[in-house]
């Protein structure tokens, strides 16, 4: 027995601190690469320079604003963090890795999606994983503290395991780990500046868009953090909202900046779908953009 | 509980301490203890179902007790009856009972009086199939003398519940099993190290094979219609080996258990995708069921004593029996009918036929003509009626073209290389056993530590998917 007990411990031993040593190597590589937005951050961008605003969001914050053209219209200097199947909790889990990582800019867009407005579910993001890697930070896992409900907890357990995080999640970073170590500048699905857009599809027909209205207030407690959180490190919150193939969203009461932008497209071939505008459409928002987002920075300015 | 769970990883260790540790000192308190930690293991799926359990523990004991007091043929016959009609009572009612009332409303409005069937909102309490028979083994085999019935009720738990086999099988005769409860354990090296090694062998077929394997299947099944002759063709491929991954990576896991607390299993499969014919294959797929029915039904009802004739039917009605027992669902059924097809004209042409592990040109030939014929087979037990199966078949002969779930996204794809690196490595395996005739895998200890590491990174820890035969 005591032989079976100890053969087993050596080779238990070994398996963990093999498995550990892939786990951190790919954490490394992981960390050190451009591949997913909260390393892309910290990689492409010095922490000394200020931003003059920053875009947070889901797919809808990721494909329908072109900070390259806002940037190109406005002689600005900003970036998009939208992540792609996120929805309120990882925005401001992006805020939080912006500011905690040194990062300063007058103005963070926050795109906020119609089902974001008054709550969130508690559970973990689809593509919270991405930040994984960051684990060892205090607000990532306090992130993964609050949402992660599996048994194990293998992200936050990852912060003294780190091969937890891939054997739960090896689909997702395993293959990343490997796609960062040899290409380290590969970005996942964005361009230099983190914006990604959607295909024209087909022969698109002109069509008129009948809009279907709503009144709507934005109750969300997270928008009130985010809030709190832009006040601390002196920058300007703006909600944005994108627009939506025949939904007009009517916000009362919005409590800080907001650019609505529910209802400004209103025909149908400058969509990919229902919720994302396709290239042609991302020019046409992008500009709608500029021109409220401008109002905003004279408003602004003026009354600092 | 499941064996790729935490909570096993917890449990098992936890149990192995008190075993041996606590307990090993009385034997009535060891059985004790395997009896609660059994009961513990089955009631974290349903608490309520444990209740199953004892009575059938119950029924049974109290029959084999009468048995043995008495020489009456007709109160003898009347105890077996007893026993049997109770425990196949309540496998007919939890697993049948709506499949019958659907299929007697069908026959009726097919003749012309349509009715509604009664259906009831039943759960089928895991392994009931599996704990069933074995039961039955017992009461049988009193009866038939060839076993002599246990006074010790607490034993008699401990072999109707053992927690390793109880959900999934092996489905343990009587007579192999309960006699190892009896006896003092003692903790043998060499027994537990080869125990642990199947433990890993079973997670790697089940995590890395199977699991993967299972989300392509799902995908190109719930969508045969609009996919490629490719993709339908890996479909199948990959369900023959997900079953096999998950069934016979069930059984490795319950025997190597088994192991690690001094009792042996009998072997469930044997390499059974390198049979060269289907007598062959029936000879190492799920052994412990076949030779169930070999036992208490071909056999009793004449075996090959009487005639040919007799001897087919005798092996049909085996293999339609066999089909049903898998599940109440006509395409099982249609799975046995197949099996007896092709397994009937060897009754005829070949007997005695020995199992060999040649491996020459001819006998790979023959290896993948048999592959071949129990993957479309496979194809009535995987889809959800028989008309689909048949669709199912047709779309894939047409080699139409149409989308390719495996490639669809990033993930699928790494899904299905993590599944072929997984059969790839597990036909390696078994081929290198099999060459050597032995009825399991073995490899040196170190790499445990390499299968470990490829369950860790490649195996599926999200979103699992419960072991198929749970469900029969």
């Amino acid at each position: 027995m005591k032989r079976f007990l100890l053969k087993s411990s050596l080779y238990l031993g070994i398996f963990v601190l093999i498995v550990n040593m892939i786990g951190w190597v790919g954490d490394i590589s992981l960390r050190k690469s451009k591949l997913f937005k909260p390393s892309f951050l910290l990689n492409n961008y010095d922490n000394q320079q200020r931003f003059d605003y920053f875009l947070l969001g889901s797919s809808r914050g990721l494909t329908t604003i072109d900070t390259k053209q806002v940037d190109d219209s406005l002689g600005t200097n900003g970036v998009n963090l939208s992540m792609d199947d996120t929805d309120l909790k990882t925005h401001l889990l992006m805020l939080k890795h912006f500011f905690a990582n040194g990062y300063k800019s007058n103005y963070c867009i926050l795109t906020l999606d119609h089902q974001s407005f008054t709550k969130t579910q508690q559970k973990l993001g689809d593509n919270d994983y991405r930040f994984a890697h960051f684990i060892s930070q205090n607000h990532v896992r306090e992130h993964f503290d609050e949402y992660e409900t599996t048994s194990l907890t293998p992200i936050k357990n990852s912060a003294y395991l780190p091969f937890l995080k891939y054997s739960y999640y090896n689909l997702q970073l395993v293959p990343s780990a490997l796609l960062a170590t040899v290409r380290p500048n590969k970005r996942h699905r964005y361009d230099e500046a983190g914006n990604y857009t959607y295909p024209k599809k087909g022969i698109p027909k002109k069509e008129k868009i009948t809009f279907e209205e709503k009144v709507v207030k934005i109750t969300n407690p997270l928008v009130k953090e985010a809030m709190q959180i832009c006040e601390r490190n002196n920058t300007e919150l703006i909600i944005y909202v994108a627009p939506y193939k025949g939904k007009s969203l009517k916000i009362v009461d919005p409590n800080t900046y907001v650019i609505n932008q529910s209802s400004s497209i209103q025909e149908s071939h400058l969509f990919y779908d229902f919720l994302h505008v396709n290239s042609d459409g991302r020019v046409v928002a992008t500009d709608f953009f500029i021109q409220d987002f401008k109002k905003i920075v004279n408003h602004s300015t003026g009354n600092r | 509980m499941l064996f790729n769970s935490i909570e096993f990883g917890v449990f098992l260790p936890v149990v192995f301490v008190l075993y041996w540790f606590v307990t090993q000192s009385n034997l009535k308190l060891q059985n004790s203890l395997i009896v609660g930690a059994s009961y513990l293991f089955y009631g974290w799926w349903d608490w309520r179902f444990l209740s199953l359990i004892a009575f059938s523990s119950c029924v049974d004991f109290f029959v084999g007790q009468k048995l043995v007091k008495t020489e009456d043929k007709g109160t003898r016959k009347a105890l077996l009856w007893t026993s049997i009609i109770i425990n196949l009572g309540f496998l007919g009612f939890f697993k049948y009972f709506n499949f019958f009332a659907d299929s007697f409303a069908t026959a009726f409005t097919f003749f012309g009086t349509p009715i509604e069937a009664t259906r009831l909102n039943i759960i089928l309490p895991v392994g009931i199939s599996f704990y069933t028979f074995q039961t039955l083994s017992y009461t049988i085999d009193i009866y038939k003398k060839k076993l002599e019935p246990t006074n010790d009720f607490i034993t008699f738990s401990a072999f109707v519940s053992f927690f390793p086999q109880l959900v999934a099988g092996p489905i343990e005769r009587a007579t192999h099993l309960l006699p190892q409860f009896y006896k003092k354990r003692e903790f043998d090296y060499q027994r537990a190290v080869s125990g642990v090694q199947l433990i890993i062998w079973g997670l790697f077929k089940k995590m890395v094979i199977a699991d993967n394997a299972a989300m392509i299947v799902n995908g190109v099944f719930n969508n045969y219609q609009n996919e490629s002759w490719l993709s339908l063709l890996i479909g199948m491929v990959f369900f023959a080996f997900q079953i096999y991954g998950d069934f016979s990576g069930y059984s490795d896991i319950a025997i190597g258990t088994s192991r690690l607390f001094g009792f042996d299993l009998m072997t469930n499969f044997k390499f059974p995708y390198f049979s060269k014919n289907i007598r062959e294959f029936w000879g190492r797929w799920h052994i412990s069921l076949s030779t169930w029915f070999r036992d208490y039904v071909y056999i009793p009802l004449g075996g090959s004593k009487i005639s040919q004739a007799r001897t087919l039917i005798n092996t049909f009605i085996v293999f339609v029996v066999s089909g049903f027992w898998h599940g109440a669902n006509w395409t099982f059924i249609f799975w046995g009918f197949l099996h007896a097809l092709f397994y009937l004209p060897m009754v005829l042409i070949k007997k005695g036929e020995k199992e060999t592990s040649s491996f020459g040109f001819k006998d790979v030939f023959f290896i993948l003509i048999n592959f071949a014929v129990v993957v479309v087979a496979w194809v009535f037990f995987r889809a959800e009626n028989i008309t689909q199966a048949f669709d199912y078949l047709n779309n894939f002969i047409q080699f139409s073209g149409g989308g390719n779930f495996f490639r669809k996204t990033n993930s699928y794809l790494i899904m299905t290389l993590s599944a072929v690196l997984g059969i790839m490595i597990m036909l390696v395996v078994e081929y290198i056993a099999f060459r050597k005739n032995k009825s399991e895998v073995s490899f040196p200890s170190w790499l445990l530590i390499v299968f470990l590491i490829l369950i860790s990174f490649l195996g599926v820890f999200k979103d699992q998917s419960d072991f198929i035969y749970f469900q029969f």
